[in-house]
């Protein structure tokens, strides 16, 4: 009775099952989550992303995780929520994209392209998905950096923060982001902002 | 005001420098999402040596400023020359959180008390929430505070700050509190407390940067 089951898309077969679970079972098995801090930053010329290092399920399951994943040779995508789901979805979006540009002869993809594609998958799944990503390049038209929540929404700014230490990220580059940054002072505030998300969250 | 709050403040900001507590909060009275009263005291002197500032529903610490003015009128008729300090009325004013909790009819603040602790001669800074959680430190933030004032504090506090630039520092976070709380204002109160001396400034107005290329002409 689950419209998944004849339309496609997630199974939902087990929906009732893990009701019938949550019941009985005091302690749900949960999915793994980052509790993360990711931020990027556009400066003159290009764009900086950052991120934490931590994977935490109900303890710290990695230590040196990476959030920050390839999608082209020009755009990168950091990733916080369920750390497979940012995984799965940079990988779909870096396939497709590669494809395109096989289609296309470019050598570089938009920044626009990977968000596009990305949103139109999370939309898709109705924020099932949990990834909150921020993805980040330079294409030929400019240097972009789009944040997008996990059921599809996109904003186009000059920096941005999410995860669970994404206030205390942002407080530090609301108070010292200009217009025009050098790539070196863009750095060290990214830097700057991942560590207050490390030393005062998580 | 079991429930819910009706009339809010938002967030406070306070730390120590050397030689005082320096306490600061928007003048927004919040009803709901009604910007309503834009000219709400949140920083009141609480006795002689003590600064105290809420957040959270204005009738309740209504409540708590007429306590105030009894503790301090008892404590003027002992004519005893010895007054309630800021870690008394902390203390107090925890226990009175925590009772009011167990009786599930809590008084909806999380309150910083700061000032001169003569018996000590320190500056003492402390906060305590609205079930009695209390507890000291040289920097304080509730509410959203916590999240985007406090990690700025413990970044930029030393032993030996000087009041500019405690007062920078504050001012800092709460300008980063006006951008991305959606519930406050860029017009904000100040107050400072050193020994023997306390001052509620006249409340200023912020200036805050809106104008990034980014903002004006937005790619795409």
């Amino acid at each position: 009775e689950f419209p998944s089951s004849k339309y496609g898309g997630f199974d939902d077969s087990n929906q009732l099952r893990n009701m019938e679970l949550s019941k009985n079972l005091s302690n749900m098995p949960k999915a793994r989550q980052t509790g993360t801090t990711i931020c990027g930053l556009v400066f003159n010329g290009g764009v900086v992303l950052g991120a934490d290092t931590r994977a935490t399920g109900e303890q710290v399951v990695d230590k040196n995780c990476k959030k920050l994943h390839y999608v082209a040779p020009n755009i990168y995508c950091a990733g916080a929520g369920t750390a497979a789901d940012c995984r799965m979805v940079a990988r779909s979006v870096s396939s497709q994209l590669e494809l395109l540009r096989l289609e296309t002869g470019q050598t570089k993809s938009r920044v626009v392209s990977a968000t596009t594609l990305t949103r139109r998958h999370l939309f898709q799944h109705q924020g099932m998905i949990e990834a909150a990503l921020i993805i980040g390049g330079v294409d030929n038209v400019g240097a972009y950096l789009y944040p997008i929540a996990p059921h599809g929404s996109t904003d186009s700014v000059p920096f941005a923060t999410q995860g669970s230490g994404m206030l205390a990220a942002m407080s530090v580059i609301e108070s010292r982001y200009k217009d025009n940054l050098t790539e070196e002072e863009a750095v060290q505030i990214c830097s700057d902002a991942i560590l207050a998300g490390v030393f005062n969250d998580l | 005001m079991t429930l819910y709050p009706t009339v809010t403040g938002s967030s406070v900001v306070a730390c120590k420098y050397n030689g005082g507590v320096i306490i600061a909060c928007d003048t927004l009275g919040s009803y709901g999402s009604l910007a309503k009263f834009k000219d709400l005291r949140r920083v009141v002197k609480a006795n002689q040596s003590t600064l105290m500032a809420f957040d959270g529903e204005v009738s309740d610490f209504q409540l708590v400023e007429r306590y105030l003015r009894d503790i301090a009128q008892e404590d003027g008729f002992h004519d005893d020359g010895i007054f309630q300090g800021p870690k008394d009325t902390l203390t107090h004013f925890s226990r009175v959180m925590y009772q009011r909790r167990s009786k599930m009819n809590p008084l909806w603040n999380n309150l910083v008390v700061g000032g001169w602790e003569d018996s000590e001669d320190r500056p003492f800074l402390g906060t305590t929430d609205m079930i009695g959680t209390m507890y000291e430190d040289n920097v304080v933030a509730t509410g959203l505070g916590m999240h985007m004032a406090l990690p700025m504090l413990r970044a930029g506090w030393r032993e030996d700050l000087t009041e500019a630039e405690a007062r920078e520092l504050i001012l800092e976070t709460m300008k980063v509190l006006f951008y991305r709380d959606a519930w406050s204002l860029n017009r904000i109160v100040v107050a400072t407390c050193v020994k023997g001396d306390m001052k509620i400034d006249e409340p200023m107005e912020m200036e805050t940067q809106w104008r990034y290329q980014a903002y004006i002409k937005p790619p795409q």
